[in-house]
């Protein structure tokens, strides 16, 4: 009985990273309200997906990335493929570079994050461009990531908290 | 204990091994297969998404409403600063509608009669649902709307959707109990319009900014800064007449429209019926001209 419990809790625990990247990004999807803000919302999958692959890569595997960027295509409205692609591509860069990242500080994950954001934003742009074979104007994309980048740090302390809390369970 | 991330990191996979690289590459490739179907299989892929959001659309629905709250809180907030002002306005406003309240009942008096006299067959009555937005796209290219109204509540695709200042969109799919609207601002977003004045057609185009553009404009129609755009009809999609936005700048060949409808703030929108009808009453009117 209690090894089926634990082995329950375990798989709760395998789960966590994946469950709350999919949480964030339906938050991802809804409206914001407030005129100054406009219609676009930060890239929170993005975060999720770059703070699991980093702390804790066992649990955020290449093949949990591509349902997530999948989640995310379905949720928002444009072709269906793109951010999965764009989103294992950030992820094959971050996941070979991770061991830079071994006890660094805030500050340079922060940066860290920026250059990633950054580059995720450019292959999309890319991307959505290669799709419709017409330019597209940049101009949300480098608006999502000053707004990404701004709410970084808030939701590492919340990833944090989660991370911290799967660590005492484990 | 002071807790370390970088002690987890020692534990889990060596990065970069072989057979880690060989799975991410095949999942790209899937990622980039699965993109290319897209281009082939739309209608699919639409019907995937409008499931997924029939599904999902209960859960944004409740998640929508404290958002919407704190969002309301915000905005009360700077509203509550400028009340004085505003009844100011509002007053000045107020009295200016009353007098075109009059004119207008002048003139819907007088146009009953003219339609009596010339036997107007008379528009069908529009029917629409009213729903709560509970998503916007997220996405940075893409500029549509989920509403908590689908196929049940009778919400059809192509149908107009509309707030009380203007068009907003068009439905583009449906679900059983959700439905997303392309708005007018996309870029794959096209309405056939008339200027309201001039009754010169044009379609009015998305480009993913917050304003719009006329093309196919006749050569040498005359247009200017703040004329009135509204829905032509044309196509039987969107009923005529819907009040669509002013045009905001006239350079050369680039006609601007800023939406009557604040796009980026839409918490309830209306959803019109209308295509079904049209047919209809056109069928209706047809079979009329042949009986005279």
């Amino acid at each position: 009985m209690s090894g089926l419990r634990r082995r329950l809790d375990g798989l709760a625990t395998d789960l966590t990273p994946f469950i709350v990247s999919l949480v964030l990004i339906m938050f991802s999807a809804m409206p914001i309200n407030v005129s100054s803000i406009g219609s676009v919302a930060p890239n929170l999958g993005l975060i999720a997906v770059f703070y699991w692959t980093i702390y804790r890569p066992d649990l955020m595997p290449a093949i949990a990335v591509l349902p997530l960027g999948l989640w995310q295509d379905l949720m928002n409205a444009g072709p269906i493929g793109l951010n999965a692609l764009t989103l294992l591509i950030v992820y094959g860069a971050i996941v070979f570079q991770r061991v830079f990242f071994r006890g660094k500080s805030f500050l340079i994950v922060w940066w860290a994050f920026g250059l990633t954001a950054a580059f995720a934003a450019f292959v999309f742009w890319l991307a959505v461009m290669a799709w419709h074979l017409r330019y597209v104007d940049p101009g949300p994309l480098t608006f999502q990531f000053g707004l990404t980048l701004a709410v970084f740090p808030f939701l590492y302390w919340v990833l944090l908290r989660i991370h911290r809390s799967l660590a005492r369970r484990a | 204990m002071k807790y370390r991330p970088g002690s987890i990191i020692r534990l889990a996979v060596p990065s970069g091994s072989l057979s880690q690289r060989v799975v991410l590459a095949t999942l790209i490739m899937a990622a980039f297969g699965i993109t290319l179907l897209g281009k082939a299989e739309t209608d699919l892929y639409e019907r995937l998404r409008a499931g997924v959001v029939d599904f999902v659309a209960p859960i944004m629905n409740v998640m929508a409403r404290p958002a919407a709250t704190v969002a309301d809180a915000i905005e009360g907030i700077n509203e509550l600063s400028r009340l004085r002002e505003e009844n100011a306005k509002l007053r000045g406003q107020n009295e200016r509608l009353l007098r075109w309240q009059a004119a207008g009942l002048k003139l819907s008096g007088e146009n009953d009669r003219l339609r009596g006299l010339l036997r107007f067959v008379p528009e069908t009555e529009i029917d629409f649902v009213t729903a709560r937005v509970v998503g916007d796209s997220g996405g940075v290219f893409v500029r549509s709307i989920v509403v908590v109204a689908g196929a049940r509540d009778g919400v059809a695709k192509g149908q107009a959707a509309m707030t009380g200042d203007g068009l907003i969109g068009r439905v583009v799919s449906v679900g059983s109990r959700s439905a997303r609207i392309l708005l007018i601002t996309d870029l794959n977003s096209r309405i056939p319009v008339i200027f309201e004045e001039s009754r010169e057609r044009a379609i009015l185009a998305g480009d993913n900014t917050a304003a719009p553009k006329i093309s196919f404009l006749r050569h040498g129609a005359r247009i200017n800064t703040g004329d009135r755009i509204v829905t032509s009809g044309h196509g039987g999609v969107l009923p005529p007449g819907l009040p669509i936005g002013i045009v905001s700048s006239v350079a050369g060949e680039e006609i601007q429209v800023r939406p009557f409808a604040s796009l980026d703030r839409l918490e309830f929108v209306r959803v019109i019926a209308y295509p079904d009808m049209a047919l209809g009453s056109l069928e209706g009117s047809a079979l009329g001209g042949t009986g005279q």
